[in-house]
């Protein structure tokens, strides 16, 4: 709460995305986290290399960022999210960027693979806790984390790659086959 | 003088049908072929088989959004986009709230489809018979109005659409779902057969069929078959499916006979007063606004529940100064729905090393079992089906729970244990409250008075799908199922597109508004087959009944014209 009414306060009277003086950064930084007030193209990278880490390039298919998740992630933001939970992922968004800024000195994007990885298990791990206190309530906003998970397998999984190449994809099945045997290492079947 | 009479000449056909959808289109077809020039009128665009499915050959990612409603879209429809099959794929079939908007005393949602075909095109295509258990249940129990017909009324009716709509299904040889004309039917995956199984022996009164459907498995009249896309509701390129579209209108129009009027919206229905019955329709053009007049010995109304009644409201005259055939008081009223406000979920612990293939458009039925049979509950009348089916949905951990990079992508790309889930479609009585009137200051663009609806499910729909709930968390409880879960499934009363019974058959005109050939009490050239005909809405979907009572009226009013009755 405190950091949303920080926000908000810097934020009166601008219309650029505004830098914060560095508090809590640690002496030597090379990098300044962004506050968004919203998403923009220029977050793409930042979105796609958020993706790639969750969904990552593996030897039979290629991660999240060769979906352009990035631009996916945006233009749901922009067109099919609702402005609550728009919210939620811009001020999740900067809080993560914040999160890199103090513990790597980095920018995520810039930051190493084992890094990101850690980092954004940290932040599962507060999503996971989050949802767990809330357990009993219906309504409950989504933690940040989630809408990023959900929107990168969402956009994965429907994209060209994430149905043909990570799943495996039949346009026209013709028949209905009602049984048949399937073993771990077999594709499933794309929507 | 003489100008007049050739344009009054002009616009004169045999018959008139007003909407092209699952009914309009098989009244169209019915009189096209006993040789009557037949108008068909229908209120929105032309929507051609095949060439004006514009999104039946897209893969998911040349969607823009991916299949998803954006958000102003959604903000400004929010009764649309409540609807399962309302999504970027399909959104150019459906009306939108703010364009045709409608009062609601109470959340009712109604779901449109203004064009060629109407919501033939997005219908969920079960096809279950009604029994005489639903036709005679109003009487037995001193409900509302009997019906005025019995199965036996139907049923051949029942086969002819069929054999020419192509119903996939199986002879299952139950009573309260009576066997039809049907192609091979569709098959049940492996958890399926296995519930069917145990059901059978837990049970002896639940019987898992697989469902009536209108995908044709075969090449059925030049359609089809069914390629298994499961992607309907965008229209389909196979003709594997029934719609008005793909069958009953291009049969209309072979004849020679048919002549099809799109962006006509049908203002009334005019009556002779001296002769007793309508001599045709005002019509308006919804583009240019200019309203003209068409005339024939009969007409069909097939608008819609909701709008047939409308418009049947909207048409006064001294002698019917309440509405075309309301002597009874009842146009308007009884208006009912399904509730299935039941959705219940399931895993199964085995057959893993199980799977299926291609994407089926149908699922397996529960038949009804309470109150039919041995069965009587003191809590509720009628009862319900399950719609069912059996699934292994993807990934093995909860999805917010599974750790991020390999292990995600890894389990995004195996399978879940199976999972059975059950929706429970229970059957609405009729009750006199439930209604719709005229607004009477408030008006559509094209100057129609703006439909108040004014419906609720009430004791017994509630009582009732309590019972849905615990009944099938009780079965897969004893099926050893695991996981068992209600998913809590809450829809308003009008979302599942089942409106029906504001015109309702009966044997007098004093508590009715058709009688037993769905002609209009005192009115007798105006017949009304859609929905809006409904005595009673049993558990069944419905459209297959609308389909058999259209056939059955049509080839009856043919026979009424020979006979110089009409």
């Amino acid at each position: 709460m405190r950091r949303k009414t920080f926000i908000r306060r810097v934020g009166y009277g601008t219309g650029a995305a505004i830098l914060l003086p560095s508090i809590g950064l640690v002496q030597g930084c090379t990098y300044q986290h962004k506050i968004r007030k919203t998403l923009s193209e220029a977050d793409i990278p930042f979105l796609d290399e958020i993706g790639e880490t969750l969904i990552p390039t593996t030897a039979d298919s290629p991660g999240a960022k060769a979906t352009k998740i990035g631009e996916y992630m945006l233009l749901m933001y922009q067109d099919c999210m609702e402005q609550e939970d728009r919210q939620i992922l811009v001020t999740g968004l900067n809080t993560l960027d914040s999160k890199t800024a103090l513990d790597f000195s980095k920018s995520f994007l810039d930051a190493d693979p084992a890094d990101k990885i850690l980092l954004l298990k940290s932040i599962q791990e507060e999503a996971i806790a989050y949802n767990l206190s809330h357990e009993e309530k219906d309504e409950v906003p989504p933690h940040y984390f989630d809408i990023l998970k959900g929107l990168t397998l969402n956009g994965y999984f429907t994209s060209e790659i994430g149905m043909t190449q990570a799943r495996a994809y039949l346009p026209i099945p013709g028949q209905y086959v009602e049984c048949m045997p399937y073993s771990i290492s077999d594709k499933i079947w794309a929507l | 003088m003489n100008i007049n009479n050739k344009a009054k000449e002009a616009n004169t056909y045999d018959a008139i049908v007003i909407g092209s959808g699952i009914s309009g289109g098989w009244a169209a077809k019915e009189l096209c072929e006993n040789g009557l020039k037949t108008l068909v009128l229908e209120r929105g665009r032309m929507v051609k088989h095949i060439e004006d499915y514009p999104t039946a050959h897209k893969h998911l990612w040349e969607l823009k959004h991916r299949g998803a409603i954006p958000h102003k879209i959604k903000e400004e429809n929010p009764v649309v986009s409540r609807c399962y099959a309302f999504n970027e794929a399909t959104e150019h079939f459906f009306v939108k709230d703010k364009e045709h908007p409608y009062e609601q005393k109470k959340p009712f949602d109604w779901i449109r489809g203004y064009q060629v075909g109407g919501k033939s095109l997005l219908w969920a295509r079960w096809t279950q018979r009604w029994s005489d258990l639903d036709f005679e249940a109003n009487a037995k129990e001193g409900i509302a109005i009997d019906w005025p017909i019995r199965y036996k009324d139907i049923a051949p009716w029942y086969s002819h659409v069929e054999r020419f709509a192509g119903i996939s299904g199986n002879r299952d040889g139950l009573s309260q779902i009576p066997d039809g004309e049907f192609l091979t039917p569709m098959k049940m995956n492996c958890l399926e057969k296995h519930v069917k199984q145990s059901l059978q022996e837990l049970y002896r009164d639940r019987h898992l069929v697989i469902s009536r459907t209108a995908n044709i498995t075969e090449r059925h009249n030049n359609r089809g078959p069914c390629q298994y896309r499961s992607l309907c509701e965008r229209g389909c390129p196979f003709g594997g499916y029934f719609s008005s579209n793909s069958s009953t209108l291009p049969a209309a129009e072979a004849t020679g006979n048919f002549t099809i009027r799109p962006f006509s919206v049908v203002q009334s229905i005019l009556y002779d007063e001296d002769l007793g019955k309508a001599t045709g329709v005002r019509v308006i053009d919804t583009n240019t606004k200019e309203v003209f007049e068409y005339y024939a010995k009969i007409i069909f109304v097939n608008a819609a529940t909701l709008n047939t009644t409308l418009l049947l409201l909207n048409s006064k005259s001294n002698r019917f100064p309440n509405g075309l055939g309301n002597d009874s008081g009842e146009l308007g009223h009884n208006l009912m729905d399904h509730n299935y406000n039941c959705k219940v979920e399931g895993e199964y612990e085995g057959m893993e090393d199980q799977y299926y293939s291609g994407r089926r458009p149908t699922g397996t039925y529960l038949p009804r079992f309470r109150n039919f049979g041995k069965d009587k509950q003191s809590h509720f009348k009628r009862g319900y089906a399950y719609g069912c089916g059996g699934f292994r949905p993807v990934g093995i951990q909860k999805v917010t729970e599974t750790s991020i990079g390999l292990d995600l992508k890894k389990d995004q790309t195996q399978l879940g244990p199976w999972t059975f889930g059950l929706s429970g479609m229970g059957e609405c009585l009729p009750y006199h409250d439930n209604q719709v009137t005229l607004s009477k200051d408030k008006t559509d663009a094209w100057g129609m008075p703006q439909l108040e609806i004014d419906a609720e499910y009430k004791e017994n729909e509630k009582v009732m799908a309590e019972d849905m709930i615990d009944t099938a968390m009780e079965m897969l409880d004893q099926m050893k199922f695991k996981n068992i879960v209600d998913k809590k499934e809450m829809r308003n009363i009008g979302l599942n597109i089942h409106e029906m019974g504001t015109a309702r058959m009966g044997h007098d005109p004093k508590t009715s508004i058709l009688n037993r050939h769905n002609q209009v009490w005192g009115a007798e050239n105006v017949f009304v087959t859609d929905g809006a005909c409904m005595t009673s809405s049993a558990c069944q979907n419905p459209s297959l009944t609308y389909m058999a009572l259209t056939a059955r009226a049509a080839n009856y009013a043919v026979s009424e014209l020979k006979k110089m009755n009409l």
